[in-house]
């Protein structure tokens, strides 16, 4: 045995004992894994057991969701918000039309929001007014609103706006309108 | 916008210009527009983008007005052959004097002539003519009625107009044998004086006089053979167009932005503005127009929504009660349908602009506008129009001139 090969033989010593460490963790990570996952496993079987069925009312919450993700987004000013509308039966110059609205927390998508009131109103910019009536809001669910009754009476430039108000926070939502 | 008519002007001579194309000095651009061959209906019908033509097309044809279902009897001949002779009767005014058609005369297309009227006394504004009124949502330059029978009670008992008043009418109604058989044919009953039935009769009366003016219509003009013409791709018809008016009307729909107040195939988008025209004496506006308009029709009897209405819960009257009120309301006008605007001259509220020429020059350099206050409204800013631009628009506004209204409706029918 050479020098060399006497000096290395002590790395090597650590290295095997460093591996058979790494082994061990290893197979104790494993177990642990394994655990969990029979414990999570356990557990949703529990509760799949222990589940409800989804009233239809939850049945119809998740269809008008999943309906209102297909319209317009509009985030609140300070992106507490997610808003989702859109215009019944068109929104044209002239017309009365109606709002359906959509609201969640953006950081909870999916959860009903509780406590959730809305004003709506509409301004044109450049002119200085706003519509020549007062919609009426209608409260159809956590976070889901008809407005009815707006009417643009110009064409041009509209700013929508979406006033949400929860405990003392008010937070608005607003969108550019251009009108032909 | 300025480039834009320096590039029109390039195109139509081809000559390439340092001011023009960098659109620096306008007057210098406007001079060579204005000293350039102008386009004629071929060319600009050339150069008509898709957003262009459909803006027009946003203005006509005019169809026929919509049925007004607060009143019934709109469509009944029988009670529009009553309402006319109800329309030229003088004794619907207190001293035997005037008619309805005393202000608004067939020969003066429905309307004086003057720019205020002169009668048992004085009004303060200008007589809008009846012509095309039917299809207006809100009557009067205040809207302060919202129906043409409501609108008829307003000179009926304003003693500074006729004066005769509702229970006059269910008199008149009553006693001459003429008006009283022609009411039981209309309405199937007599006309009645005593207590509420006077109040009832005079309604009718007035739904009569309505349904005669729901067919004071002026439609089918030069701008709706063209708009038509152009609905349907009929490039032979469009191009009849007089070149002046078409070039007035892309100003219209484009850069002037006229469109933005005188809406669809109205020309009007039938709400309140306060665009700050001068009085002839000057000062402040006086006149709260919508401002009271609308508190009048919110609490007339006589609305859509009042018992005399023949639809109390239709959308007319659901429409009252989501009005949006406010000081900001003082003082705006009812955009006024541009329809035959050539024979119903003066114009504005107080008639204080006499020709379509001085309305223009008004809309192009707002010469002693009334300012807006802080919060006001301010819908126009100085269009600064070329003299070129000034007379293409007036030859626009000409070609909305609808078809004569048809004779035999000008008069009292025979007995």
């Amino acid at each position: 045995v050479s020098r060399a090969q006497r000096a290395r033989q002590p790395r090597i010593e650590r290295a095997r004992a460093a591996l058979a460490w790494t082994a061990l963790a290893r197979t104790a990570l494993t177990c642990t894994a394994l655990a969990r996952a029979a414990l999570l496993g356990a557990a949703l079987a529990a509760c799949r057991g222990a589940a409800p069925t989804p009233t239809a009312a939850e049945i119809e919450a998740a269809a008008v969701r999943a309906e209102a993700l297909q319209w317009d987004r509009v985030d609140s000013n300070a992106g507490t918000y997610v808003v989702r509308w859109r215009a019944l039966p068109l929104l044209e110059r002239g017309r009365d039309f109606d709002l359906e609205l959509f609201v969640e927390a953006a950081d909870a998508p999916g959860v009903p929001l509780e406590g959730l009131a809305l004003a709506v109103d509409a301004e044109m910019p450049e002119h200085r007014h706003g519509m020549n009536v007062v919609p009426r809001v209608v409260e159809l669910g956590p976070g889901r609103f008809r407005v009815e009754g707006l009417r643009f009476q110009m064409s041009g430039w509209w700013d929508l706006h979406v006033d949400l108000t929860r405990g003392p926070w008010t937070e608005r939502a607003q969108v550019r309108i251009d009108l032909e | 916008m300025i480039s834009a008519l320096c590039l029109a002007a390039l195109q139509a001579v081809l000559v390439p210009s340092a001011a023009c194309g960098a659109a620096q000095d306008r007057q210098a651009c406007a001079a060579q527009a204005a000293s350039s061959p102008p386009r004629t209906t071929a060319e600009l019908l050339d150069a008509l983008d898709e957003r262009t033509r459909a803006r027009i097309l946003q203005h006509g044809p005019l169809g026929p007005p919509e049925p007004d279902a607060t009143n019934a009897h709109e469509r009944s001949d029988a009670a529009a052959e009553l309402g006319q002779r109800l329309f030229f009767d003088r004794r619907l005014s207190l001293d035997g004097s005037r008619s309805c058609a005393s202000c608004h005369d067939p020969a003066l297309f429905f309307a004086d002539g003057r720019a205020l009227p002169e009668h048992l006394g004085r009004t303060g504004r200008h007589t809008l003519s009846v012509v095309n009124a039917a299809y207006q949502r809100w009557i009067l330059w205040d809207g302060g009625v919202d129906s043409l029978w409501s609108q008829v009670f307003d000179p009926l008992e304003d003693p500074r107009e006729l004066g005769l008043g509702a229970a006059g009418l269910a008199r008149l109604l009553a006693e001459d044998e003429t008006l009283a058989r022609g009411f039981r044919t209309a309405f199937g009953r007599a006309p009645g004086t005593a207590g509420d039935e006077a109040e009832r009769t005079a309604v009718l009366g007035a739904k009569a006089i309505a349904a005669y003016e729901a067919r004071l219509v002026s439609r089918e003009s030069a701008f709706d053979r063209f708009a038509r013409a152009l609905e349907a791709g009929d490039r032979a018809a469009a191009e009849r167009y007089p070149a002046d008016a078409l070039r007035g009307l892309l100003l219209f729909v484009g850069k002037a932005d006229c469109r933005s107040c005188h809406a669809g195939p109205l020309f009007s988008d039938g709400e309140f503005h306060a665009i700050g025209v001068p009085s002839p004496a000057g000062g402040r506006p006086t006149d709260p127009l919508r401002k009271s308009g609308l508190e009048r029709v919110r609490a007339s009897p006589r609305n859509a929504a009042g018992p005399f209405s023949d639809t109390p819960d239709g959308a007319r009257a659901q429409e009252l009660a989501r009005l949006a009120g406010g000081a900001h309301l003082w003082g705006a006008a009812r955009t006024p349908t541009l329809r035959n605007a050539s024979r119903t001259a003066p114009y504005m509220h107080l008639g204080q602009l006499a020709t379509l020429a001085d309305v223009l020059r008004f809309y192009s350099t707002l010469e002693g506008a009334i300012p807006s206050g802080h919060h006001g409204e301010r819908v126009l800013t100085p269009l600064r129009l070329t003299t070129p631009e000034l007379a293409d628009l007036e030859a626009f506004l000409r070609s909305l001139d609808g078809e004569p209204i048809p004779e035999p409706l000008g008069r009292a029918p025979n007995p």
